[in-house]
């Protein structure tokens, strides 16, 4: 990741190459370092660093529009980029404009993400969290996995390129500096349950791996062995990782053009409503737990959007081209993802919790039923519905109001928007999944054993 | 771009510091990488997207503990101090280690490949390729009733120079094609799409030559008239019958069942503390009928993963996987080789990128063929089933090797003929079961190129390239991926991509 200075030097110079003979240029500048500790109770199975930077030049004539994108930013290789992006869009001369132009100058809200002696921390450092993980499973007797995964600037835990600066010459300029820090332990006990904790912040000062440790093993210390469980509707505690690995589809399927095609949960109307009353879910960067990217990757400002209020549906959130397609102001939402491309969608969910009750409180709430810790191979199978299906991962029986024996993993099948109908209580919310979400205590959900499809 | 002699040089100084530094093994792997991608939808351009990149990843074994390292752009001090780090991580990470890192013996190799192709993409115009994709949606937007065209080109140029502390020096340059289009068909309710040549497209291993020849204009009329007649299909009924499965399919199935042969899972090399179905010694399980053959071809030509060496410097070699439903071997690295005691790996390593780590996947896989004239002859030899063609999705859990999957488009066969198109087939079942249920398969196979699933962190996305005939499976049990009632209680089988579609 470049300093300030530095990263608009670039921007400046790129931009000032591409945009000769070209209607409009925009220039983003991306990635970053990625350093990625993972291990098992036998030790640590993966130490690795990555660094990776991207210069992204995207050039419009004729209504065309063309990017080329290089990890060359010497100066011969901006050059040559912009030769290449202009080459590629020369032919579209004569084609006549789309009437598409780039964003205009935004304003952005100041978010400190950015912490330098996370910046400092190295493999030698990270072998030393993940040591808590394995020394505990080691005197325990435990099964161990977990990591600990370290970016810097653009880069995602899946060592995907994000933009951290990006500029287009109607004057556009934007810049932001990030570290991040993910911490996860996983202990199992042999034929027994398995207990998880992980935590994610821009400083690892916020980070207590000890005390990961100690969650994770509390849990996996409970007494009782795995047992099976029927299929059937089920009520259900959701701690918050279950919760942000359902509310993910919200997000990927809030998009106005989704929308515009009949293809989400908005398409029902504005205004219906979609969960229960006391559920209300909105996209903000600026939370303090998710201090995200203040603009999308055209550098349109993001601004914090309704999608969900007191059980009614608002929003959808915009790209640029579909607010000035429609006519609304556009919100900052055109995103990237290295599985699905290019999508209009949120990505910073917050969904209001009940500060008052903690999960624990929930088990007790629901008295009878199961607790879901976690999901794994969540696919989503309609985006109108969000109904998705996957597997629990580390479930447990609720029996008189306190966490009971583990149980064996079960299939759901399931309306994310069905399950936020029947909420009945909710615990403080967190960061979870990449969501701040709470856990929820549900009526019927929908469950059968993995082994009977 | 960064030339030849200087790259070499920084792998050659990336190893001699790390041995220098400590550690017993080393190698570096240098990739410059070209990429274009071109997407039109409904004959307008959505992505002209073109990147290159290159770097180096360097891989040590210290004290028996493996780590990576990946630069960007490097120069000599870049590497010198990715040498000194990733020596530094190695060690750190070796202090717990429980069970030291080993490597199977291997001579030092010498060598370079190059993919066969007559005309490299990335000198073919913009325009024209723009040109090809929108010739495409005209015509299949000239039908009634098609309302979604949406069509893409993809190019991909590999140029990797490994080079280890045992000797290796090697040189690949690699070029994938990958190409496809979806016709959407619509009369105001659902949207049915279809896709060509199959799935989301295919990939090979060749040329832009290969793009014109696969006469994809002229394949647009029989692709919207099989989505139209979706349109009306009623959709795919429950249980348990014959499947049929055309080449694209078996093609699609194999790519994910032969994840359960990975050695790296099975040791939780990749995964910590993930159990598959084959037993860790691999040879003499059972994982299909007698009917079932499967091999590794990594010089299959046109395959999507054709190269000359894998990522570790072992030279491509065939392998036999499967032998009459009986599993022959492993596909191993060098340490899973030595964990297994096997004289040399199948040289099944592979990384995408010069970013990441290698991690066992297959090259190109070659399925066997059986003794059935054509998908016809299968047919026509089947009392009561239902022919699935190509796969829309299939999500397969590596752990417990179960499975379900979502076909594009089915027939319902009745007395060995065709009787009427279904809508929205899917099936499921367990890898080691389904295979087991294999009893025919036709005497033709085709080729073709998939992406298979990801794997590791960072994600890996790798191309394969398949030989595999069509085949038809006893006892499946199938049903439809319509979306169940909300207060159903016996809900039928419900999949997804998983993700949702670019662009959508």
């Amino acid at each position: 990741m470049r300093a300030k200075e530095e990263a608009f030097r670039i921007l400046e110079a790129a931009l000032s190459m591409a945009s000769q003979g070209v209607d409009e240029a925009e220039v983003a500048l991306g990635g970053g370092e990625l350093g990625t500790t993972r291990y098992t109770h036998q030790g640590i199975t993966v130490a690795s660093e990555h660094s990776a930077e991207t210069v992204s030049i995207r050039v419009a004539k004729g209504g065309a529009i063309v990017r080329y994108a290089t990890s060359d930013l010497s100066h011969d290789g901006l050059r040559e980029a912009c030769e290449s992006a202009k080459a590629q869009v020369a032919p579209f001369g004569a084609d006549g404009s789309s009437g598409f132009t780039f964003p205009e100058p935004h304003h952005y809200a100041e978010i400190d993400a950015y912490d330098p002696e996370t910046e400092a921390i190295r493999g030698l450092e990270r072998a030393a969290m993940a040591a808590r993980g394995i020394l505990a499973a080691k005197e325990h007797g435990l099964h161990a996995r977990g990591q600990v995964l370290l970016t810097r600037g653009g880069m995602g835990f899946d060592g995907e390129q994000r933009l951290y600066a990006v500029a287009n010459t109607r004057g556009l300029l934007a810049y932001h500096p990030e570290t991040r820090i993910h911490c996860g332990v996983e202990l199992s006990r042999p034929g027994g349950g398995t207990g998880a904790a992980a935590a994610e912040s821009f400083s690892a000062e916020q980070l207590d791996p000890d005390r990961l440790v100690s969650e994770a093993l509390q849990r996996a210390s409970r007494p009782g062995t795995v047992q099976s469980l029927a299929a059937g509707r089920y009520v259900a505690v959701l701690e918050p990782p279950a919760v942000g690995a359902l509310l993910r589809f919200i997000g990927l399927t809030c998009g106005a053009g989704l929308a515009e095609q009949g293809a989400s949960f908005l398409s029902n109307g504005i205004g219906s409503r979609v969960a229960h009353q006391s559920v209300n879910i909105r996209d903000d960067f600026s939370h303090e737990l998710h201090r995200g990217l203040p603009f999308d990757i055209e550098g349109v400002a993001c601004q914090p959007v309704d999608l969900i209020r007191q059980g009614v549906a608002y929003g959808p959130v915009y790209t640029w081209e579909n607010a000035r397609r429609l006519s609304v102001r556009a919100t900052g939402h055109h995103q990237a993802n290295p599985i699905i491309g290019e999508y209009e969608g949120a990505r910073y969910l917050v969904m209001d919790g009940d500060d008052s009750r903690s999960v624990e409180d929930l088990v007790e709430h629901v008295g009878q039923g199961v607790l879901v810790p976690d999901l794994s191979e969540v696919r989503l199978a309609d985006s109108r519905t969000v109904r998705v299906m996957g597997v629990t991962r580390g479930l447990w029986r609720i029996e008189q109001g306190d966490i009971g024996p583990p149980a064996e993993p079960m299939r759901f099948d399931v309306g994310v928007l069905e399950l936020l109908q029947a909420v009945t209580a909710a615990s403080r919310s967190r960061l979870a999944q990449g969501s701040v979400v709470p856990g929820l205590a549900v009526d019927g959900l929908p469950l059968r054993p993995t082994s009977d499809f | 771009m960064q030339n030849h002699a200087l790259a070499l040089e920084l792998a050659y100084t990336a190893v001699e510091e790390c041995l220098r530094l400590g550690a017993a093994y080393a190698e570096a792997r240098h990739e410059q990488h070209e990429v274009e991608e071109v997407r039109t939808r409904n004959r307008e351009l959505v992505t002209a997207h073109r990147t290159g990149d290159r770097g180096i990843g360097i891989r040590v074994l210290v004290r028996g503990t493996w780590a990576f390292v990946a630069i960007s752009e490097p120069n000599r001090h870049d590497v010198v101090v990715g040498a000194r780090r990733v020596v530094e991580s190695a060690r750190a990470a070796a202090i717990l280690r429980d069970r030291p890192a080993s490597l199977s013996e291997t001579e030092p190799q010498r060598g370079a490949y190059k993919t066969v192709f007559q005309t490299d993409p990335a000198h073919v115009p913009l325009d024209r390729k723009l040109e090809l994709l929108r010739s495409i949606d005209d015509r299949l937007l000239a039908r009634d009733g098609i309302v979604l065209a949406r069509s893409h080109l993809r190019f991909r140029r590999r140029r990797k120079i490994l080079v280890t502390s045992e000797g290796s020096e090697v040189e690949q340059d690699l070029l994938t094609t990958g190409v496809g289009f979806e016709a959407g068909a619509s009369r105001g309710e659902g949207l049915q799409t279809v896709t060509f040549p199959g799935g989301r497209g295919s990939v090979a291993g060749r040329g832009w030559e290969w793009v014109e020849g696969l006469g994809l204009v002229d394949a647009t009329d029989p692709v919207a008239d099989r989505a139209l007649e979706q349109l009306s299909a009623e959709a795919c009924p429950a249980g348990d019958r014959t499947l049929i499965l055309d080449a694209e399919a078996v093609s699609s199935h194999l790519l994910q069942t032969v994840r359960v042969l990975e050695a790296d899972r099975i040791f939780g090399l990749e995964t910590a503390g993930q159990s598959v179905p084959v037993p860790s010694s691999g040879a003499g399980s059972r994982l299909g009928s007698p009917h079932l053959d499967l091999s590794l071809d990594p010089q299959l030509e046109g395959g999507a993963g054709s190269a000359g060496f894998d990522d570790e410097g072992m030279p491509a070699q065939a392998v036999s996987l499967v032998q009459a439903g009986t599993v022959q071997s492993l596909m191993t690295g060098r340490e899973a080789a030595e964990r297994l005691r096997q004289s040399n790996s199948t040289g099944s390593m592979r990384a995408a990128s010069w970013s990441v780590r290698p991690h066992v996947r297959a090259s190109n896989l070659v399925m066997g063929s059986g003794e059935a004239a054509d998908m016809d002859a299968l047919v026509a030899d089947t009392a009561d089933g239902v022919v699935v063609q190509g796969l829309r999705a299939l999500s397969l859990d590596p752990a417990s090797g179960e499975f379900v999957a979502v076909g594009e488009l089915a027939w319902e066969v009745k007395g060995g003929q065709r009787v009427r198109p279904l809508r929205n087939p899917a099936f499921r079942g367990s890898v080691l079961d389904f295979w087991g249920r294999l009893d025919a398969a036709t005497q033709n196979a085709e080729t073709s190129g998939q992406h298979g699933g990801p794997k590791g962190r960072p994600l890996q996305f790798l191309s394969t390239g398949v030989r595999a005939p069509a085949a038809r499976f006893q006892g499946v049990e199938i049903g439809t991926s319509d979306l169940p009632r909300s207060d159903s209680v016996d809900l039928p089988i419900v999949v997804g991509t998983g993700e949702l579609p670019p662009e959508s």
